[in-house]
Protein backbone atom coordinates (compact mmCIF):
# COMPACT_ATOMS: atom_id res chain seq x y z
CA UNK A 1 0.00 0.00 0.00
CA UNK A 2 1.13 3.54 -0.70
CA UNK A 3 1.10 5.74 2.37
CA UNK A 4 2.46 9.27 2.81
CA UNK A 5 5.35 9.03 0.43
CA UNK A 6 5.45 10.57 -3.03
CA UNK A 7 1.74 9.91 -3.38
CA UNK A 8 -0.68 9.40 -0.53
CA UNK A 9 -3.74 7.17 -0.45
CA UNK A 10 -6.00 10.15 0.03
CA UNK A 11 -4.55 11.89 -3.01
CA UNK A 12 -2.73 14.58 -1.03
CA UNK A 13 0.85 15.49 -1.81
CA UNK A 14 3.16 16.97 0.81
CA UNK A 15 6.49 18.51 -0.13
CA UNK A 16 6.62 16.98 -3.61
CA UNK A 17 6.07 18.34 -7.08
CA UNK A 18 2.77 17.21 -8.57
CA UNK A 19 3.20 14.47 -11.18
CA UNK A 20 -0.35 13.70 -12.35
CA UNK A 21 0.80 11.07 -14.86
CA UNK A 22 2.67 9.12 -12.18
CA UNK A 23 -0.25 9.47 -9.75
CA UNK A 24 -2.76 7.92 -12.14
CA UNK A 25 -0.30 5.31 -13.33
CA UNK A 26 0.07 4.05 -9.75
CA UNK A 27 -3.58 4.57 -8.77
CA UNK A 28 -4.62 2.66 -11.89
CA UNK A 29 -2.79 -0.43 -10.65
CA UNK A 30 -5.00 -0.69 -7.58
CA UNK A 31 -8.07 -2.91 -7.75
CA UNK A 32 -11.55 -1.53 -8.26
CA UNK A 33 -12.68 -2.78 -4.87
CA UNK A 34 -10.16 -0.55 -3.15
CA UNK A 35 -12.00 2.50 -4.39
CA UNK A 36 -15.69 1.77 -4.69
CA UNK A 37 -16.35 -0.93 -2.14
CA UNK A 38 -13.28 -1.45 0.03
CA UNK A 39 -12.83 -0.21 3.57
CA UNK A 40 -10.05 2.10 2.37
CA UNK A 41 -11.01 4.55 -0.33
CA UNK A 42 -8.81 6.56 -2.63
CA UNK A 43 -9.79 10.04 -3.69
CA UNK A 44 -9.19 10.53 -7.38
CA UNK A 45 -9.18 14.32 -7.36
CA UNK A 46 -8.62 17.37 -5.20
CA UNK A 47 -11.52 19.46 -3.97
CA UNK A 48 -10.80 23.15 -3.37
CA UNK A 49 -13.49 25.54 -2.12
CA UNK A 50 -14.34 28.18 -4.69
CA UNK A 51 -16.60 30.01 -2.23
CA UNK A 52 -17.57 29.73 1.44
CA UNK A 53 -20.08 26.94 1.96
CA UNK A 54 -21.13 23.85 3.87
CA UNK A 55 -20.98 20.19 2.94
CA UNK A 56 -22.36 17.12 4.67
CA UNK A 57 -19.86 14.28 5.21
CA UNK A 58 -21.22 10.73 5.49
CA UNK A 59 -18.98 7.91 6.74
CA UNK A 60 -18.17 5.80 3.68
CA UNK A 61 -17.89 2.43 5.36
CA UNK A 62 -21.22 2.78 7.17
CA UNK A 63 -22.89 4.13 4.04
CA UNK A 64 -21.71 1.18 1.94
CA UNK A 65 -23.10 -1.17 4.59
CA UNK A 66 -26.45 0.66 4.54
CA UNK A 67 -26.55 0.39 0.74
CA UNK A 68 -26.14 -3.39 0.91
CA UNK A 69 -28.71 -3.74 3.69
CA UNK A 70 -31.18 -1.44 1.91
CA UNK A 71 -30.64 -2.15 -1.77
CA UNK A 72 -33.44 0.17 -2.94
CA UNK A 73 -31.52 3.02 -1.32
CA UNK A 74 -28.21 1.57 -2.57
CA UNK A 75 -29.50 1.50 -6.12
CA UNK A 76 -30.55 5.16 -5.99
CA UNK A 77 -27.27 6.14 -4.30
CA UNK A 78 -25.10 4.24 -6.80
CA UNK A 79 -27.08 5.67 -9.72
CA UNK A 80 -26.29 9.13 -8.36
CA UNK A 81 -22.60 8.18 -8.05
CA UNK A 82 -22.63 6.95 -11.64
CA UNK A 83 -24.24 10.22 -12.82
CA UNK A 84 -21.55 12.21 -11.00
CA UNK A 85 -18.83 10.10 -12.62
CA UNK A 86 -20.48 10.55 -16.01
CA UNK A 87 -20.47 14.34 -15.55
CA UNK A 88 -16.83 14.25 -14.38
CA UNK A 89 -15.91 12.16 -17.41
CA UNK A 90 -17.66 14.61 -19.74
CA UNK A 91 -15.78 17.54 -18.18
CA UNK A 92 -12.43 15.73 -18.44
CA UNK A 93 -13.12 14.88 -22.04
CA UNK A 94 -13.77 18.56 -22.83
CA UNK A 95 -10.38 19.33 -21.27
CA UNK A 96 -8.78 16.63 -23.42
CA UNK A 97 -10.36 18.09 -26.56
CA UNK A 98 -9.01 21.53 -25.66
CA UNK A 99 -5.48 20.30 -24.80
CA UNK B 1 -32.00 -15.25 -25.49
CA UNK B 2 -28.82 -16.77 -24.10
CA UNK B 3 -28.19 -19.36 -21.40
CA UNK B 4 -28.47 -17.90 -17.87
CA UNK B 5 -25.26 -19.80 -17.06
CA UNK B 6 -23.31 -17.50 -19.37
CA UNK B 7 -24.53 -14.53 -17.39
CA UNK B 8 -23.53 -16.09 -14.10
CA UNK B 9 -19.86 -15.78 -15.14
CA UNK B 10 -20.23 -11.98 -15.37
CA UNK B 11 -19.27 -9.95 -12.29
CA UNK B 12 -22.61 -8.10 -12.17
CA UNK B 13 -24.53 -11.37 -11.85
CA UNK B 14 -22.58 -12.77 -8.89
CA UNK B 15 -25.10 -14.13 -6.40
CA UNK B 16 -28.16 -13.22 -8.47
CA UNK B 17 -31.15 -15.56 -8.00
CA UNK B 18 -31.80 -18.07 -10.80
CA UNK B 19 -35.23 -16.62 -11.61
CA UNK B 20 -33.76 -13.15 -12.05
CA UNK B 21 -30.93 -14.45 -14.22
CA UNK B 22 -33.52 -16.10 -16.47
CA UNK B 23 -35.28 -12.74 -16.89
CA UNK B 24 -32.00 -11.02 -17.75
CA UNK B 25 -31.09 -13.84 -20.14
CA UNK B 26 -34.39 -13.29 -21.97
CA UNK B 27 -33.24 -9.73 -22.68
CA UNK B 28 -29.82 -10.86 -23.88
CA UNK B 29 -28.34 -11.86 -27.22
CA UNK B 30 -24.91 -13.02 -28.29
CA UNK B 31 -23.01 -10.74 -30.69
CA UNK B 32 -19.84 -12.19 -32.23
CA UNK B 33 -17.52 -9.62 -33.80
CA UNK B 34 -14.44 -9.45 -35.99
CA UNK B 35 -11.21 -7.50 -35.57
CA UNK B 36 -11.59 -3.82 -36.61
CA UNK B 37 -15.40 -4.04 -36.58
CA UNK B 38 -17.28 -1.09 -35.07
CA UNK B 39 -19.47 -2.36 -32.21
CA UNK B 40 -21.12 0.91 -31.26
CA UNK B 41 -20.81 4.52 -32.28
CA UNK B 42 -20.56 7.72 -30.31
CA UNK B 43 -23.69 9.89 -30.50
CA UNK B 44 -26.04 7.01 -31.29
CA UNK B 45 -28.85 5.90 -28.91
CA UNK B 46 -27.61 3.45 -26.27
CA UNK B 47 -30.21 0.72 -26.67
CA UNK B 48 -28.15 -2.17 -25.22
CA UNK B 49 -25.69 -2.69 -22.41
CA UNK B 50 -22.78 -4.82 -23.63
CA UNK B 51 -20.66 -7.30 -21.71
CA UNK B 52 -17.43 -8.37 -23.32
CA UNK B 53 -17.25 -12.15 -23.08
CA UNK B 54 -14.09 -12.66 -25.12
CA UNK B 55 -11.71 -10.59 -27.24
CA UNK B 56 -10.57 -6.98 -26.82
CA UNK B 57 -12.30 -3.72 -27.71
CA UNK B 58 -10.82 -0.22 -28.02
CA UNK B 59 -12.83 2.68 -26.62
CA UNK B 60 -12.39 5.63 -28.96
CA UNK B 61 -13.25 9.31 -28.51
CA UNK B 62 -13.64 11.62 -31.47
CA UNK B 63 -12.30 15.04 -30.50
CA UNK B 64 -13.69 18.31 -31.87
CA UNK B 65 -10.98 18.41 -34.55
CA UNK B 66 -12.13 15.01 -35.80
CA UNK B 67 -9.00 13.43 -34.34
CA UNK B 68 -9.70 10.02 -32.78
CA UNK B 69 -8.14 9.02 -29.47
CA UNK B 70 -8.15 5.52 -28.03
CA UNK B 71 -8.61 6.06 -24.31
CA UNK B 72 -9.00 2.49 -23.11
CA UNK B 73 -8.80 -1.13 -24.20
CA UNK B 74 -11.37 -3.48 -22.68
CA UNK B 75 -10.94 -7.19 -22.03
CA UNK B 76 -13.26 -10.09 -21.19
CA UNK B 77 -15.59 -9.30 -18.27
CA UNK B 78 -15.65 -5.54 -18.94
CA UNK B 79 -18.84 -3.50 -19.44
CA UNK B 80 -19.44 -1.44 -22.59
CA UNK B 81 -22.13 1.03 -23.63
CA UNK B 82 -22.96 1.91 -20.00
CA UNK B 83 -25.08 4.80 -21.33
CA UNK B 84 -27.87 2.24 -21.73
CA UNK B 85 -28.37 2.50 -17.96
CA UNK B 86 -27.86 6.24 -17.52
CA UNK B 87 -29.94 8.96 -19.11
CA UNK B 88 -29.94 10.49 -21.68
CA UNK B 89 -29.06 6.99 -23.07
CA UNK B 90 -26.76 8.32 -25.77
CA UNK B 91 -23.39 6.66 -26.41
CA UNK B 92 -20.44 8.86 -25.36
CA UNK B 93 -17.71 6.85 -27.13
CA UNK B 94 -17.22 4.40 -29.96
CA UNK B 95 -16.17 0.79 -29.54
CA UNK B 96 -13.88 -0.80 -32.14
CA UNK B 97 -12.86 -4.46 -31.99
CA UNK B 98 -9.13 -4.90 -31.42
CA UNK B 99 -9.45 -8.66 -31.89
CA UNK B 100 -12.14 -11.16 -32.82
CA UNK B 101 -14.48 -11.83 -29.91
CA UNK B 102 -17.98 -12.14 -28.55
CA UNK B 103 -20.10 -9.79 -26.46
CA UNK B 104 -23.46 -10.19 -24.77
CA UNK B 105 -25.99 -7.45 -25.54
CA UNK B 106 -28.77 -6.80 -23.00
CA UNK B 107 -31.77 -4.65 -23.91
CA UNK B 108 -31.37 -1.42 -21.96
CA UNK B 109 -35.03 -0.58 -21.36
CA UNK B 110 -35.90 -4.03 -20.01
CA UNK B 111 -32.76 -4.12 -17.89
CA UNK B 112 -33.56 -0.75 -16.32
CA UNK B 113 -37.01 -2.03 -15.42
CA UNK B 114 -35.51 -5.19 -13.86
CA UNK B 115 -33.10 -3.06 -11.82
CA UNK B 116 -35.97 -1.01 -10.37
CA UNK B 117 -38.05 -4.13 -9.63
CA UNK B 118 -35.04 -5.94 -8.10
CA UNK B 119 -33.03 -3.20 -6.39
CA UNK B 120 -30.45 -5.62 -4.95
CA UNK B 121 -29.56 -6.58 -8.52
CA UNK B 122 -29.84 -2.94 -9.60
CA UNK B 123 -27.40 -1.94 -6.89
CA UNK B 124 -24.82 -4.51 -8.03
CA UNK B 125 -25.36 -3.59 -11.68
CA UNK B 126 -25.04 0.15 -11.07
CA UNK B 127 -21.92 -0.41 -8.94
CA UNK B 128 -20.44 -2.22 -11.93
CA UNK B 129 -21.36 0.71 -14.19
CA UNK B 130 -19.82 3.16 -11.69
CA UNK B 131 -16.58 1.12 -11.66
CA UNK B 132 -16.52 1.22 -15.44
CA UNK B 133 -17.00 4.98 -15.38
CA UNK B 134 -14.31 5.37 -12.74
CA UNK B 135 -11.84 3.38 -14.88
CA UNK B 136 -12.79 5.38 -17.99
CA UNK B 137 -12.28 8.63 -16.08
CA UNK B 138 -8.83 7.49 -14.92
CA UNK B 139 -7.88 6.46 -18.47
CA UNK B 140 -9.07 9.80 -19.87
CA UNK B 141 -7.11 11.70 -17.23
CA UNK B 142 -3.96 9.79 -18.18
CA UNK B 143 -4.54 10.86 -21.79
CA UNK B 144 -5.05 14.44 -20.60
CA UNK B 145 -1.81 14.35 -18.58
CA UNK B 146 0.04 13.08 -21.65
CA UNK B 147 -1.49 15.65 -24.05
Amino acid sequence: MILHNAISLDGRLDGFNLDVGLYYEIAGRLGADAILSGSNTILTAFGVARTDGVCIAIQGEGLRKLCVENPAYGYVMMTQVARTLRDRLTATRIQLAAA
Amino acid sequence: MISPERLRKQPHCAGAPEELLRKVAMLADERPFRKDEGLFEEGMPATHLLFLESGEVNIVYTLGSGHKVTVDTLAAGDVMAWSALLEPHVLTASGVARTDGVCIAIQGEGLRKLCVENPAYGYVMMTQVARTLRDRLTATRIQLAAA
